[in-house]
Order: structure tokens, then C-alpha cells, then sequence
């Protein structure tokens, strides 16, 4: 298992440098002309050449290529992801309270797309084709079809027609006040973790399907146990270690979509900061940012794949 | 119509190929099998119908284009009939500029069919090309490509598809239609990345059979074998892919345009009904949602929906290693 | 103290009736009395209303509501706080709260009664003192003027003031106007008429004119213009990230995308008229709430107390819904207008270099029908070169005042006419340009708006094609934005707003002369003379008919085609009974939430 979790970590470099790369193209893929856009954006008119090589250093765009690049990556190890465009603050600074927001949301819809779609996708496979299964998975379908920005809205316009409600207005990190912190993140989370459910409900259904297909489940079956204990302690404990890649293999989707109900819920969180970010072109912003998520997407998977090793006894001993 | 064909080609038994009888019996026995997916089916295909043949453009090669299907022209407007509730004359409602919604639904299925087939299909030309390829060459090869796979599936679709199209924006400026085109082409590069991831594994399990050895001892050429025993094998984990990213395409259609990164007025699509006037009205005139968001969920779910039965009934075994890269991975 | 004869005029014909009548019923509690302290003898003359404001109402003292914090929505200034270096609304709106100028604009006790705006059309950006309490031109052409500041301004006792919670002195408004005029992409163009500013004394700053300028008061009680920022904080370079000023609330923290809070200033040099000091309330809460179904549900929940800007179709749902719900209506000072290629002007380019064919653009707009979508119902005014939220207003509709206006009417067959005489029977090709989705919360209008008008010029033969351009990079974009920069193309025009600016001598110097804003590049050598002659006059009457005549002379050439403007309108909850307002929101913390007062004991949340 030691010399996986090492092959797995030696990979992610390749990876880590290759991510570094793209992020720094993007600056490099826009059009020529962004210069002068930038200039007339962010700076003083009339400045002229001067104002144009403060803008060209600040998206360290004024060296060689390969210059640029070991300085973009350089700066990116030791937290420096330049200057935002439109505040003058440091990137880092402005992502440091941003990004736990966003992995906490994500984190939570996880959770409730978890247990929304388990007991369905189990449900599902172990009454397969009757009008259980049927409606299990229209509605896991159904509620993954359903764009989360509609959703979002309804939750916001209903409860507050009918009761008068509205989640907290002033949003509190999680350090400050847990419980407030919570209450406005579930909403969201609960949105988001409904759409993903339709996924792993999908794969919990398929992997319970070919487990119960399997010798010792028969065995089982034979010895007399009770469907319980076949289900459960059976077949779903095996059933659940492929889950885990999917959740992992989430994680992108999960971020993506934060960005529409952090804009949505109001949540000072990444997503909606990028999205802002682009509207205003504030482009050191939008590479650090997606610098950043692409992050927190390899080491998310890295450890996944650690766990799964981990969880499946046949590859910790292998 | 085409679609439907399209699927009873794919699950009819081999020896009825040359009788139009069994393409019939075919779809009836998916029918009775996966109502679901038939159900889905029937939609997909009335959406496809509704794309092609809300105006008369398709008909008369793009001479002419009288509304056909839809009861007025997308962007009809009537000042004075603003906002309305579904009435027979308006079974939809009006929206904020008096405009037809029904007719406003029916047009903007041509933007979803659109940008999600053309996505689509472009990610399945680049996924294939690169899944084939690396999981058929394998060795170091492989694990280059896959490498620069790992790099492209570690960016969120949403959070990349915008920085894209923002980035085109600048290049190609604001013609509607070169940017729908330009948020298509995004689209597919992006839904390529995890496809190829599945395409590769397809490849590598049927690398490993007896046929493809034998194919290699009598001396064929790389090309020859990729395509007469690879590719076709592989074609029933693209199908379902496709069909399942179908779904996904036009949610990010939407979910981009509620961003307000969308194909822009006064082009209908169902992503930016839904978004602008949609939700900001959505207190006085919910129906003004309503109809174009059902229309994206019905929509994703028939694509989900017949993906789900056609990987049943293509392969089996399939079952989990597609279910992965399915499903919503924007938005 | 001489009182320039412009103010004098302004001040004879401003009290109705009814404004006695409020300022009575708010006990005297109401007006920015101290506003006329330093006016000294502008009232001496008799007549209806006379006496200052304050006299003119008989106090029965109601004692004010003080306390409890004001929470509200606004637009987010996305990391910047300094106005100067970003000349939009956004940062203006988050600077009324801590800093002052030397002037601001008058407001006036709002009746809860009425949705009207209860302050009469007469004083609409009347300015008065903020942080200059008395000022007076000292020679006979009103060329050097001097402004005394308020006793007991000081700043902000925070760092990097030094010594912390100094007074402001005159040394002090001069570096900000030095800051002013260098910081400004415009290089502060608005105020080029002053030739020096210069400390006299040490409570006192000499402002020098380089010729005669009728509209310096309002100019610099404009919250477009002249903020006095401090020297400590302008050297700090931290301008963008916090706002230590000497304004009536105290920044205490602002996150782009979530909130900008500050508290009271407890040394805040205004006091009521009972001598209780200002602000009476604790704070202010302003978050930046993006969705609108959103804020709509935090109002109605009570965790905010109002919403500033409502589209005219909810008002009657969120009316029904929240029942204590207080409607007020703002005056519509957006310029919606379109405007043409500068090619047609400059290069004398068909088809827009014939005024027929600009007149024939205007007569096809249904203005009405335009105005119905904006107001879904509720009414507005038909713009002219002067907004119709400003004074010198001069409605299009009426033709007695302005026979100008039958270029005005919805008239597609005369639209024709007049395309067929410029070598146009069959019709016109053109692109309509737009920047998409930019007002979508602050504006809603402006999208359909926009939508709507390829089918009004259609049935006048002219066929438009909708562009929709990126606001930031290619809308405002003063290097190569369309609205900044101009149209490239001939056979295009462009649909435009322009937020409002306190005085119209402003408004056309930005779209007549050599600037960013004359959207068209219009070089009218006789438009530039009126202008001349308005910029020098500091008589109110006869600055109104040089203002008429700039707007006839528009008319007759169309240069822009101004359009309507709706009613805007917000909504509070009934515990925030007691405000003020104007016909401008942009310095509001200042003008208004000084006096606002919320009845604690009944706020929820």
C-alpha cells in the first residue's frame, strides 16, 4: 500500500504542473487588445505607456514566455497569485476567507446528496424494476434535471410568501458563529446535494445490483439470514467502496455548482467571487482563483484514491 | 424522427438488420422493457421535432422562415399584453415585452439542441479519438495522455466553460451566433476530458480479448484494428455517453445563462428565459419560469432517463463505469 | 452676508403649502434647518412661505426615535472605496456614509402618507451646508468665494489620522482638492472652473474662479465630484480598502460581495433642532444582496428595513404581502436616450448626418408603450435633453413650452416621410447597440427597453438589428467602449442611460464638448455658445431659458433622442417611518439617513 499512496503522490506532480500551465495560458489566450481594455478599466486615463506596463505586470505578461511561467509558478508555491486588478489587494488575501466558505458548502451538499441517494440507490436495486425502483430513480432523475438556480428561487419565494421566512441575511464564518454558520450553509448545500443525488444514486443502485449478483450474497441468502442483514451488512458494505471514487470525482461539479447559489444565497464564497471576477475582467483574480479550485480538485482526488486503497481490503494488502 | 430510428438501429437484434419490421419489433421490445426510457424517447424525439420545425427555415433551406409549429415568431411583440397568465390564445402566458411564451419555449429548443448536440458530439469525436488511442497504445503513451486527462478533468465545467467563453468573447466579439457557437465548442472540449476517461477503460477491456490478439499475430495494421474490432465494440459506451452528456450540455446552457454569460437577445433559449425575467418575476408571474424550466428538466431527465435504459440494454456491465461520468457535472 | 442672486431667486418661490404642512406635522424635527444657517439673509424679502423652514413651522416637539440600525441593500463597490480613481455610483453611494462635502443636497421630511417625493421640484439639489457651514462670494463678479467649515468637524478617530479624531481644517480640503484633480481620469473636469483653492484663516477656504460659474454650489455638493478625503489616508495608499472621513458614520468594516457596516459617529458636528446630535441612529447595515427575490424575502422576514429600488411590477405584490409597508416614488432622473455614429457628425457620413433622418429614428419611438413596460402602468415623464427628474425640466408633451416636442410624438407615417425626403424610401438598415444584462438590478428597464425598440423602428421602415455589448470592457470603456469611445460603424445608434448628474450645465458639457461622454463627438459651435453663456449664469431664471433653448436646439437637430424615464420605486418597513428624501440617493447616507429614525421597539429581525 506504501509504495501506491507514493506512485499516487509522484503522479499528482505531473498533474499539479500541468494545471499551473493552463491557468497561465488563460492570461496569455486573450485577445491583444486586452491591454488597452485593462488600461481603460483600471487605470487613469491618459497615463498612457505607463499605465500599459503596470497592467502588463501585473498579469506578468512584460518577460519571455518561460521567464513568466517559473515566475507565475514560483509565485503560485510560495502563496504569491499577484495583484487583483480592480481592489489592488493581494489575490491570496482577498481567497484566504473565500475558499473554506465554498469546501465547506461543498462538503455539506456532499453530505446530503449522500443520504438522499444511498437509501434510494439501495432501494432502487433491491426492489429492481418494480414501480419502487421506477419512481426512486424518476425522482432522483427528476431532481438532478431540475436546474439549481430555479430551485433556489422557489425555496427563496415560497417559504417567504407562505411564512413570511428568509435564511439569515448576514452571512457568519463557521469561526464565528457555528450555528448560524450551519443554518444558512444547509440551505444551499441541500439544493446542490439534491442534484448531485441523481449520480450516486445511479451508482449505488448498479453496484448494489452486481453485488447482489454475487456468490457469497447467495451463500448468504442460503445460511438463511434475514434480508436486513443480506442487504446491509452484505452486500451494501461492498457496494460502498466504488462510491467513494464517485465522490471524489464530484468534487469539480460540486464547486461548479456552488458558484450559481453562492450567487443565489448570497454566500461570500469562491464561485461567486470568480464569477464577478470575470464580469469585471479582473483577470489576476480569475487564474488565481482557478488556480486554486483545480487545488483543491488533485488533492481532493489524491485523497480519494488513498482511502479507497485503504477502505478495500483487497488493495491494502496488495 | 431521425433520433428514434437512430436508437431502434442500435438495440435491434443483428439478424433483422435488413427488415424495416424488425426495426418496429425492436423499439417495441425496448418499449415493454424500459417504459421509462420509451417515455423519454417520445419526448427527445418531439423536442427534435419542435427544433427543426418551429419555423419554416428547415423546409424551405433556410429561404424563408414563417413560425410553423410555434404560433408566432420568438420575438413578436405585443406592449400591451405584457405578463399574462396561460390563456388559450397564450397557453403559456406573455412575457415581460408581450412576446408568446409558448412559441418563446418551442424557438428555444432550437438553442438547446443546438449547443447540446453540437457539444456532444464534439466531445464524442474527442473523447473517442483520445480514449481509443491512449487506452490502445497504452505504455508510457498512456500514461502521458493521461496525465494531460488528469489536468483537464481537475477544472470544475462550469468554473472553465465561463473563463472560455469570456476569453472568446474577446476574440470573436458579440455576434449571437458566433457566440453560441463559441459556448458550444467550449462545451464539447470540456465534456470530452471525463469521456475519454471512460472511452479508454472500454478500450482497455476489449484490448485484452482473444480477437484483437489474433487480429495482431495475422499482421493487421494499427489503424485497421482500431477501427473493424476496437471502435465498434467501444460504440455502445459512446452512444450511452452521449446520450447522457445530452442532458448535462443543456443544463450548462442554462445554468451559463443565468450567469449571464449566455447566448444573448434576442435569441431565445430556455436557460435565459428561465434566468432573467423569469426569477426576477417570479412573485407577480411564476408561469414565466414555469414553462421554460420545465422544458430544460423534462428535457435532462428524458436523456438521463433513455441513457440509463439504453446502457441496460446495450451492456449490462456497463452499468457502473459509465454511471461515473454521467449525470450532472454543471451546475 | 451676501447671498449670490442665484440662491436668492431659488429661495423666493420654494415653500408651498404643503410643505408647511409637513414640515409641521414632523414637529419641526424636520428639514436640514442647519442647511440655512449660514444663508443668512436670503429670506428678508417677504412673500408666500416666507421665514427660513424652520421658522415657517410651528415646533410641536415630537420627541425623535434614536437608535437601531438601518438595514439596507445597495449595489457593491467591488473593492474599491476611493470615488476619484472610480467614477461610478457604486463607490459614490458607499462614501456618502463616512465622508463629506463641502455642500449637499437639500431633502426634505418624506410625508408617509404619499409616495411623492414631498421635497417641491423648486429645491431639487438645492445645496446646503454639509461640511462648509456658511459661504459667501466676497467680490462683486462672484469669482472668489470663501467657505467657512463647520465648528466640531473632525475625522474619524482612526488610524492613519494623526492625531486621531483631529478637527478638519482648511489645509485639509484643499490636499483633497489636489487629490481631486489629479486622481480623476477626468482630471476633474467638472470643476475646471476653479482656478485655486487656497487656506484663509484657519477655519476658512478661498475658493478661486477662473471666470464666472453659475452652478460651483451645486457642483460641489455633487456625489460625483469633490469628496474631502483626508491627507493621511490619500498618502496610506489603503483609499481603497477602508474610509476614514469625518462624515456621519464611522466605517467599521466592508466585504466585497457581503456587507459594508459603520456605526454613528459620535462626534458628528450636526445637531437637530432641539440640539440632539446626529445621526439618531446607531448604524447602518448595508448589504450586497444581488438577487432580488432574495432581498425581497429579507425584507419581508424584517431583517431589512428597505428596499431603495423595487421594479415597478412587484410593487403591488410586496406591497400586498408585507402590509406595513411604506411606498415612496423617486423622481426619474435616468437619461435613457440613443444616440448616433460620431462619423454622422464628424465625417458628415450618411445616413445619420441628416437631422431628417435622426427626427425620423425619434418619431418612430412609442414612448408611451416604452414607458408602460418601465412602469407597468405606474406612470413617468417623457425625458428631454434635460432628464425629467432635474430642474429646467421642460416637458416634451407640452406644446405651448415646447412646440419642439411634435418630434417627440409616435408618428411611424411622418417617420417615413421624412427618410423618403433624406433618399431613403425603402427603408434603413442599421444595428441597434446595447451593453446586455448591465442594469439588470440597478436598472431593470433597460433590457427590454431595448428589446422593445427593433419593432418600433421597423414600422417607420427602419430595420434594426440588436448588438449586445459587455459593459465594463466594451460599454464604458473610455479607450474602446462604444458608449465612451463611439460607434464605429454609419448606419448604427446606440441605446444609452446616463445616470443623473446634479446639475444640467453638467450634462452638457459631458455631451456637447470635448469629452468621454459626448457619445456622438457633436461639435455644434452655436450648442457650445449656449453652453458658454449657462455655465457663467448665476441667475436661476435666466440659466432655465438658456437651458430651454439647449433643448430646443437639440430637438431641431435631434442630436440625441432622449427617451422616457419611469418611476422608480422602493418600499419600508412601517417602523421606518421617519426619513428624508431628494431627488438624488447617491450621497443619501449623508442627506438622509442623518435624520432617518427608526421606532426600535417595533423593528424586527
Amino acid at each position: 500500500m506504501g509504495t501506491y499512496v507514493l506512485r499516487r503522490l509522484l503522479l499528482a506532480i505531473p498533474t499539479l504542473l500541468g494545471v499551473t500551465f493552463l491557468v497561465f495560458l488563460i492570461v496569455r489566450a486573450l485577445p491583444g487588445d486586452v491591454i488597452e481594455i485593462i488600461v481603460g478599466q483600471y487605470t487613469p486615463a491618459g497615463l498612457g505607456e505607463e499605465a500599459r506596463e503596470q497592467v502588463r505586470k501585473d498579469l506578468g505578461v512584460d518577460d519571455p514566455f518561460l521567464v513568466e511561467y517559473f515566475q507565475f509558478l514560483g509565485g503560485a508555491l510560495t502563496g504569491d497569485l499577484g495583484t487583483s486588478l480592480q481592489s489592488r489587494q493581494p489575490v491570496t488575501s482577498e481567497i484566504q476567507d473565500r475558499l473554506p466558505v465554498t469546501l465547506e458548502l461543498g462538503i455539506m451538499a456532499m453530505f446530503f446528496s449522500l443520504i438522499i441517494a444511498l437509501p434510494i440507490g439501495v432501494l432502487a436495486a433491491v426492489r429492481q424494476d418494480s414501480w419502487a425502483d421506477y419512481l426512486a430513480r424518476s425522482t432522483a432523475i427528476g431532481f438532478l434535471a431540475i436546474p439549481s438556480f430555479w430551485l433556489g428561487t422557489i425555496v427563496i419565494v415560497y417559504p417567504n410568501v407562505w411564512w413570511n421566512w428568509a435564511p439569515p441575511i448576514e452571512f457568519k464564518y463557521f469561526w464565528e458563529d457555528p450555528v448560524d454558520n450551519v443554518y444558512m450553509l444547509s440551505i444551499p448545500a441541500a439544493i446542490l446535494g439534491i442534484g448531485l443525488a441523481g449520480s450516486v444514486m445511479r451508482l449505488t443502485r448498479a453496484q448494489m445490483l452486481e453485488v447482489l449478483r454475487q456468490d457469497y450474497i447467495r451463500t448468504a441468502w442460503a445460511k438463511g439470514l434475514q434480508e436486513r442483514s443480506v442487504v446491509m451488512r452484505h452486500a451494501f458494505k461492498n457496494a460502498f467502496i466504488p462510491i467513494i471514487t464517485l465522490i471524489g470525482l464530484q468534487v469539480p461539479i460540486v464547486i461548479g455548482g456552488t458558484v450559481v447559489l453562492e450567487t443565489i444565497f448570497n454566500i461570500p464564497g469562491m464561485g461567486r467571487y470568480l464569477v464577478e471576477a470575470i464580469l469585471v475582467r479582473n483577470y489576476t483574480v480569475v487564474q488565481g482563483v482557478n488556480l486554486l479550485i483545480a487545488l483543491t480538485v488533485i488533492l481532493s482526488n489524491l485523497a480519494v484514491d488513498v482511502a479507497y486503497v485503504y477502505l478495500d481490503p483487497r488493495l491494502r494488502h496488495a | 424522427m431521425a433520433k428514434a430510428a437512430e436508437t431502434a438501429l442500435v438495440l435491434a437484434p443483428p439478424e433483422s438488420h435488413r427488415r424495416a419490421r424488425g426495426w418496429f419489433r425492436g423499439l417495441w421490445r425496448f418499449a415493454r422493457r424500459k417504459p421509462l426510457g420509451a417515455f423519454s424517447a417520445i419526448i427527445i424525439a418531439s423536442m427534435l421535432l419542435a427544433a427543426a420545425l418551429a419555423d419554416t427555415q428547415v423546409l424551405t433551406g433556410f429561404a424563408d422562415s414563417q413560425p410553423l409549429l410555434a404560433p408566432d415568431h420568438f420575438d413578436k411583440q405585443e406592449l400591451t399584453a405584457t405578463l399574462e397568465d396561460p390563456s388559450w390564445e397564450h397557453p403559456f402566458g406573455t412575457d415581460q415585452l408581450g412576446r408568446d411564451m409558448l412559441s418563446r419555449v418551442i424557438y428555444g429548443t432550437r438553442t438547446s439542441v443546438l449547443v447540446g448536440l453540437g457539444s456532444v458530439v464534439l466531445a464524442a469525436m474527442i473523447a473517442t479519438t483520445v480514449g481509443v488511442v491512449s487506452g490502445y497504445f497504452g505504455r508510457w503513451f498512456d500514461v502521458a495522455v493521461q496525465r494531460v486527462v488528469d489536468v483537464w478533468i481537475s477544472f470544475p465545467a462550469l468554473v472553465l466553460l465561463l473563463t472560455f467563453v469570456e476569453i472568446a468573447k474577446g476574440h470573436i466579439g458579440l455576434d449571437p451566433k458566433r457566440q453560441t457557437a463559441a459556448l458550444t465548442v467550449a462545451l464539447g472540449v470540456l465534456l470530452a476530458g471525463g469521456a475519454s476517461r471512460v472511452i479508454r477503460s472500454a478500450t482497455l477491456a476489449i484490448k485484452n480479448n482473444a480477437y484483437v490478439d489474433a487480429a495482431i499475430c495475422l499482421g493487421a495494421s494499427h489503424p485497421r484494428i482500431i477501427l473493424l474490432h476496437i471502435l465498434p465494440n467501444v460504440a455502445p459506451v459512446i452512444i450511452v455517453l452521449t446520450t447522457l452528456q445530452l442532458g448535462t450540455a443543456i443544463l450548462a446552457e442554462a445554468t451559463v445563462s443565468f450567469l449571464g454569460f449566455g447566448v444573448p437577445p434576442p435569441l431565445p433559449s430556455w436557460g435565459q428565459m428561465l434566468s432573467r425575467d423569469g426569477l426576477l418575476f417570479f412573485r407577480v408571474d411564476p408561469w414565466l419560469a414555469f414553462f421554460p424550466g420545465m422544458a430544460i428538466a423534462l428535457a435532462v431527465y428524458s436523456f438521463n432517463m433513455l441513457g440509463d435504459s439504453l446502457r441496460d440494454v446495450l451492456d449490462p456491465r456497463l452499468r457502473g463505469s459509465v454511471a461515473v461520468s454521467s449525470g450532472r457535472s454543471v451546475g | 452676508m451676501e447671498q449670490s442672486e442665484y440662491w436668492s431667486r431659488f429661495w423666493q418661490r420654494r415653500l408651498t403649502r404643503r410643505r408647511v404642512l409637513t414640515t409641521a406635522a414632523w414637529g419641526g424635527a424636520g428639514l436640514a434647518a442647519a442647511g440655512f444657517v449660514g444663508c443668512g439673509d436670503d429670506d428678508d424679502d417677504g412673500g408666500e412661505g416666507t421665514g427660513s423652514p424652520t421658522g415657517a413651522a410651528s415646533p410641536t416637539v415630537a420627541q425623535p426615535f434614536t437608535g437601531g440600525r438601518l438595514r439596507l441593500t445597495a449595489s457593491d463597490p467591488a473593492g474599491n472605496l476611493d470615488a476619484h480613481k472610480n467614477i461610478t455610483f457604486t463607490v459614490q453611494v458607499a462614501n456618502g456614509a463616512c465622508y463629506s462635502r463641502l455642500l449637499r443636497s437639500m431633502t426634505a421630511p418624506d410625508d408617509p402618507s404619499t409616495p411623492e417625493l414631498d421635497l417641491p421640484k423648486a429645491d431639487w439639489f438645492r445645496p446646503v451646508p454639509d461640511l462648509a457651514a456658511e459661504y459667501e462670494a466676497v467680490d462683486d463678479e462672484s469669482l472668489t468665494w470663501n467657505f467657512k467649515l463647520q465648528d466640531g468637524a473632525v475625522w474619524h478617530s482612526l488610524p492613519p489620522i494623526n492625531p486621531l479624531g483631529r478637527p478638519v481644517v482648511p489645509d485639509d480640503v484643499v490636499a483633497a482638492f489636489e487629490y481631486y484633480r489629479t486622481a480623476r481620469p477626468d482630471k476633474g473636469i467638472n470643476l475646471a472652473a476653479i482656478d485655486s483653492m487656497t487656506a484663509a484663516g484657519t477655519d476658512t477656504v478661498q475658493v478661486k474662479l477662473k471666470q464666472p460659474f453659475g452652478p460651483l454650489l451645486i457642483m460641489l455638493s455633487s456625489p460625483s465630484d469633490l469628496w474631502i478625503y483626508p491627507p493621511e489616508l490619500i498618502e496610506s495608499g489603503e483609499m481603497n480598502s477602508k474610509m476614514v472621513g469625518s462624515g456621519p458614520w464611522v466605517f467599521k468594516s466592508y466585504q466585497q460581495g457581503v456587507s459594508m457596516i459603520a456605526d454613528k459617529n459620535p462626534n458628528y458636528w450636526e445637531k437637530d433642532e432641539q440640539g440632539n446630535p446626529l445621526p439618531y441612529l446607531d448604524g447602518l447595515d448595508q448589504f450586497y444582496i444581488t438577487d432580488k427575490n432574495q432581498e425581497i424575502s429579507q425584507y419581508s422576514a424584517g431583517q431589512l428595513d428597505t428596499i431603495l429600488s423595487l421594479p415597478a411590477q412587484l410593487v403591488d405584490t410586496v406591497m400586498d404581502q408585507v402590509s406595513d409597508s411604506i411606498l415612496s416614488q423617486t423622481v426619474a432622473n435616468l437619461l435613457f436616450f440613443l444616440f448616433f455614429p460620431p462619423s454622422a457628425f464628424q465625417a458628415n457620413k450618411p445616413p445619420f448626418n441628416d437631422p431628417n433622418v435622426r427626427k425620423a429614428v425619434s418619431l418612430a419611438i412609442n414612448r408611451d408603450a416604452l414607458l408602460n413596460l418601465a412602469s407597468a402602468g405606474k406612470g413617468g415623464v417623457w425625458h428631454n435633453l434635460v432628464n425629467g427628474g432635474t430642474f429646467w425640466w421642460v416637458d416634451p408633451q407640452d406644446s405651448s413650452a415646447f412646440p419642439e416636442g411634435e418630434f417627440f410624438e409616435h408618428n411611424p407615417q411622418k417617420a417615413k416621410e421624412l427618410l423618403t425626403a433624406a433618399g431613403f424610401a425603402d427603408g434603413l438598415d442599421i444595428n441597434l447597440h446595447f451593453t446586455n444584462n448591465a442594469y439588470v438590478n440597478a436598472v431593470p428597464s433597460y433590457n427590454p427597453q431595448a428589446e422593445a425598440l427593433p419593432q418600433m423602428l421597423a414600422e417607420a421602415g427602419i430595420n434594426a438589428t440588436l448588438v449586445p455589448h459587455d459593459y465594463q470592457s466594451e460599454w464604458i470603456n473610455p479607450q474602446v467602449g462604444i458608449f465612451l469611445g463611439g460607434l464605429q460603424e454609419d448606419n448604427a445608434i446606440a441605446w444609452a442611460l446616463e445616470t443623473p448628474v446634479p446639475h444640467p450645465w453638467n450634462q452638457f458639457v459631458n455631451q456637447f464638448t470635448d469629452q468621454p461622454r459626448n457619445h456622438s463627438k457633436i461639435n455644434d459651435p452655436d450648442m457650445l455658445a449656449l453652453i458658454g453663456d449657462l455655465g457663467a449664469e448665476s441667475d436661476f431664471d435666466r440659466g432655465s431659458k438658456i437651458a430651454l433653448s439647449i433643448m430646443k436646439r437639440n430637438a431641431e437637430m435631434m442630436y440625441y433622442v432622449p427617451a422616457v424615464g419611469a418611476y422608480g420605486f422602493g418600499v419600508r418597513r412601517g417602523w421606518f417611518e421617519r426619513t428624508y428624501d431628494g431627488p438624488t440617493s447617491y450621497g443619501g447616507y449623508t442627506e438622509e439617513a442623518v435624520r432617518s429614525q427608526i421606532d426600535v421597539s417595533q423593528q424586527q429581525g
